[in-house]
């Protein structure tokens, strides 16, 4: 007979006090697993939308003070295609890096014939674009985020609007618009365009005003070769940071001017929700272990008293202080390490369920539904099961000691 | 039947035991002065709250005297640690209980093993020393039955084999007979008579029955926590110049 033995047969003489402190381990291993999987799938999503679907990328690289001063001056942090070859070159040296996209983000004023109202636009080539989304991995990469036909290279006029623009000026799919804007060196400019696309902003509050047309439109509007930003899309996430500083150090080296961002750094949308999931993940964390810790903490509790005679019999046979504290400590043990696998089981069990059924869903800034997922993450789990352990063993130190301490002539005579 | 060698296996010095009950103190024992020698076979008896139930506890080192000392083979036993008593305990002392007191979800055999493996022998040949002692109690049958399978004659054979498994030099038997019926009472006095004259182990138990009285060469009375009548220094004498004159 070993101690574990013993403390497993004890913890089964009240089966149903065991099993309900099991399954309030076991659910809350669950609840937080299956929480912590779905949050896991939608920074994933955001990060994957984000740098592939949104056409991104992992880094940007910007002229020095481009994204404190820029709006003020545009022209004074453009790229010239002079410095674009000498970027060029040094990007050359990369092979993580596996496409480059040029971008020039522009304003001006969108008119269908009648009425005028402001947009923005980003001014990208397509084809670029469409390589980076090619990169997606999983769902995020077959989403189609417009509604008509994509941009292209060498079809300037095609322009795409959110819906919002769009029924603002009446304008539909094949609409003609005028896009007027002033040029670098400060003449009005208008360019003809035709509606190719609808869409929706990824954020509300550029519903109405923003616009997405071709690296060539922007150019042609602004009546310039240069380019505000270099879009760069790495062969791997983890290299991000890497490379940043690679780059960050050789651009210099070069003479340039420019800092290069990450993709965090400029999402701010994706870094507010990850901040606003981990406090939700935080609360329920621990909302949940505290339902553990109580749970076994009345568990221990109940069959200490229950058992003070036994306990008292125990010490009487030679069984020392913290023998008593031990086979408690075991009987808890054995609950986080059942509970625990319960929860795994149920984890498991949810994650087969959603992956089965394939739900859809609507995420904020999205409107059409998008499938819901939800990850397995080994790591969590490893936690999860690590810290139920050691908070199960924690929540029965307490009344263990205390039993350990009773006197063994008290004891005996518990009735 | 065993000669009895006249080494002291307890002994008590000026022991008393005060409780404490709220505000109030109740002495349970005053100075109490006892020897007990190595393969006797001893009797407490007395009233309730006699202070006798105190008095074996004390000798079991289950409590602690409030003055006083209590040497048990030679060494002073209110000068240990806990952990040093629990060692002392489990290695010297078997203890038999008026409940039985088996632990409900081993099985007989585990429960006999039970004081081995405290002492951190091998389960082998722990289960083996038990399933010995379990047959010397005549249960070597019954070994994988749980307490709550066994009648109350039975769980008391159980808790005594329990009590021999360690070749204690001491077992300490708290009214042992008193929750059984008489039948029961008789046939376990009568096995701890044979195992004290069969292996040498001294034997102390308290009992409110007088008919067990009668198979008992010492009797300790006590009353008030005090002893008031030990009968057995004569008598030992006796023995002792019997098996010198013989």
């Amino acid at each position: 007979m070993t101690w574990i033995k013993l403390a497993l047969r004890n913890l089964f003489r009240n089966r149903r006090r065991s099993l309900f402190t099991i399954l309030a381990i076991g659910l809350g291993f669950a609840a937080v697993n299956t929480l912590g999987g779905f949050t896991a799938y939608i920074f994933t999503s955001l990060k994957d939308s984000y740098i592939y679907a949104q056409g991104n990328g992992h880094l940007s690289l910007f002229k020095t003070g481009f994204l404190q001063e820029g709006k003020l001056d545009p022209t004074r942090y453009l790229i010239d295609e002079r410095e674009m070859g000498v970027i060029q070159k040094v990007l050359a040296r990369h092979p993580e890096i596996v496409v480059v996209a040029p971008q020039l983000h522009i304003s001006g004023l969108l008119s269908n014939g009648k009425v005028s109202t402001i947009f923005i636009a980003a001014g990208r080539v397509p084809s670029a674009v469409r390589r980076i989304n090619g990169h997606a991995r999983g769902t995020i990469g077959k989403i189609q985020l417009f509604d008509g036909k994509p941009l292209e290279d060498d079809v300037i006029h095609g322009i795409g609007l959110s819906h919002g623009l769009a029924e603002q000026l009446n304008l539909n799919l094949g609409s003609d618009a005028v896009a007027m804007a002033p040029t670098v060196s400060g003449q009005i400019n208008a360019l003809d365009g035709q509606v190719f696309q609808l869409f929706d902003a990824p954020v509300e509050a550029l519903e109405d005003k923003l616009m997405s047309v071709s690296l060539k439109f922007a150019q042609s509007l602004y009546d310039t070769g240069s380019v505000d930003r270099l879009t760069l899309l790495l062969k791997d996430d983890g290299l991000t940071e890497s490379v940043r500083a690679l780059l960050a150090e050789e651009l210099a080296a070069e003479g340039l001017k420019l800092e290069v961002k990450t993709w965090n750094e400029l999402s701010t949308f994706y870094t507010k929700v990850k901040q606003m999931f981990d406090v939700i993940f935080l609360f329920t964390f621990l909302i949940v272990f505290t339902i553990v810790v109580m749970s076994v903490i009345n568990t221990v509790s109940m069959a200490i008293m229950e058992r003070t005679r036994e306990i008292g019999t125990l010490r009487a046979l030679g069984f020392k202080r913290r023998g008593i504290v031990r086979l408690f400590a075991i009987e808890s043990m054995l609950l986080g390490i059942l509970g625990s696998l319960l929860g795994m089981a149920l984890t498991l069990l949810t994650w087969s369920g959603v992956a089965v059924f394939k739900p859809t869903w609507v995420p904020p800034q999205i409107t059409r539904r998008v499938p819901l997922e939800v990850y397995l993450v080994p790591d969590y789990m490893l936690y999860s099961v690590l810290l139920l352990i050691v908070l199960s063993l924690a929540a029965a130190s307490l009344p263990a000691r205390t039993a350990a301490r009773m006197q063994i002539v008290g004891a005996l005579g518990h009735t | 039947m065993n000669k009895i060698v006249r080494a002291p296996l307890v002994e008590l010095r000026q022991v008393g035991k005060v409780y404490r009950l709220g505000e109030s103190l109740i002495t349970a024992l005053k100075t109490v002065n006892l020897t007990i020698h190595r393969g006797e076979f001893v009797a407490v008896w007395g009233p309730s709250g006699s202070g006798k139930s105190t008095l074996c506890n004390l000798i079991g080192m289950l409590d602690i005297c409030s003055s006083g000392t209590v040497h048990f083979d030679g060494q002073d036993v209110t000068a240990l640690s806990d952990d040093q008593r629990s060692e002392l305990r489990n290695r010297g002392i078997g203890f038999v209980f008026q409940s039985f007191n088996l632990i409900p979800v081993l099985s007989a055999l585990e429960n006999v093993m039970l004081p081995l493996q405290i002492a951190g022998m091998s389960t082998v040949r722990a289960k083996r020393a038990a399933i010995k002692r379990l047959g010397e109690v005549g249960l070597d049958d019954h070994a994988a039955h749980r307490p709550a399978k066994l009648s109350g004659g039975q769980q008391q054979r159980v808790a005594i084999a329990r009590a021999l498994v360690t070749d204690p030099a001491l077992v300490i038997a708290d009214e042992p007979t008193a929750n059984l019926d008489s039948e029961n009472a008789l046939r376990i006095t009568e096995l701890m008579r044979r195992l004290n004259s069969n292996n040498g182990t001294t034997f102390v138990f308290s009992t409110h029955d007088q008919r067990l009285l009668e198979r008992v060469e010492r009797q300790i009375q006590m009353r008030d926590g005090e002893i008031i009548d030990d009968r057995s220094p004569e008598r030992l004498e006796m023995r002792r110049d019997l098996s010198v004159g013989l």
